[in-house]
């Protein structure tokens, strides 16, 4: 799987994890944050090609 | 190296993110599951879990200069398209929603915590749209590969229907045919005449009343030897 280049790195927790179970999940593709575009940032990282 | 020199990022929410696996069912007790495609092709994962570095234990994933942790990409329609891929023309395309450490690319991530929203199935491999998952005739150490079968394609095959699926996974994942996925350019048949279904039922029958003419052949055969012996 080809990402492309590298962009940022950080933690971000799924608070929803823990009621998961408990409740009805939130509609697909609008409870959370679509993964933001591509920054101008330009690393010099191979880029990843595996898919996990 | 920018990217290593900005500021590590702590968004409010978890990322959604789409990528495609391996619907795998456990041989013991029926418990469903997903295999990932290359690296990770060899370890099942439910429907939350927690990535680990596949070459060592000694840093947590996703780490840079590894190709370790959890992959998915930011389009829908990319993830389609990789489905087309001959390699993957068995997986199931799922919805995730990507938390924990990561490392964001272009055009996806790679993370540390993954929870699966929804399972998305695309085709049969005849084009036409699924109706369930079949043995696809691989699999792990105590799991069974599936594969996206139609109504017909699987009319002989044990069958494990989206919501039977579902219920395997823990009943908490909707599990749908993947009604956006492309199949074939035209009407699965285009032209040419539906066939129908093979019946069991005829093709047993018809075996019969073969096996009845090639007695009444022998007979003849029979019969025919003993008026030519006759003659002679």
């Amino acid at each position: 799987m080809q990402l492309g280049k590298e962009v940022g790195t950080g933690f971000v927790s799924d608070d929803a994890e823990a009621t998961v179970g408990e409740e009805v999940a939130a509609p697909p593709e609008t409870a959370d944050a679509p993964a933001p575009d591509a920054s101008a940032l330009v690393a010099s990282e191979p880029e990843p090609t595996a898919a996990g | 190296m920018l990217a290593s020199r900005a500021a590590p990022e702590r968004p409010d929410r978890p990322f959604t993110g789409f990528k495609l696996a391996h619907a795998v069912v456990a041989s013991e007790d029926g418990q469903a599951g997903f295999a990932g495609l290359t690296m990770g092709a060899q370890r099942v994962y439910g429907t939350t879990a927690e990535a680990a570095c596949i070459w060592t234990r000694r840093h947590a994933p996703p780490r840079r200069r590894c190709s370790c942790g959890f992959y998915c990409l930011n389009s829908l329609a990319e993830a389609r398209a990789l489905s087309c891929a001959t390699e993957n023309r068995d997986a199931v395309l799922l919805e995730v929603t990507a938390s924990g450490r990561f490392i964001r690319y272009e055009r996806g991530l790679r993370y540390s915590r993954q929870r699966v929203r929804a399972v998305r199935v695309g085709p049969c491999g005849c084009g036409r749209p699924a109706r369930g998952l079949a043995d696809a005739g691989r699999g792990l150490v105590g799991w069974r590969g599936l594969m996206p079968v139609c109504a017909g394609c699987g009319a002989s095959r044990a069958l494990i229907t989206f919501g039977g699926f579902a219920t395997r996974l823990g009943g908490q994942i909707p599990v749908t045919p993947d009604e956006g996925a492309a199949g074939w350019p035209g009407q699965a048949g285009e032209g040419l005449p539906d066939a129908g279904l093979p019946d069991a039922a005829a093709i047993a029958a018809l075996g019969a009343e073969m096996a009845l003419v090639h007695a009444r052949l022998d007979h003849l055969q029979a019969r025919f030897n003993q008026l030519e012996g006759g003659e002679s």
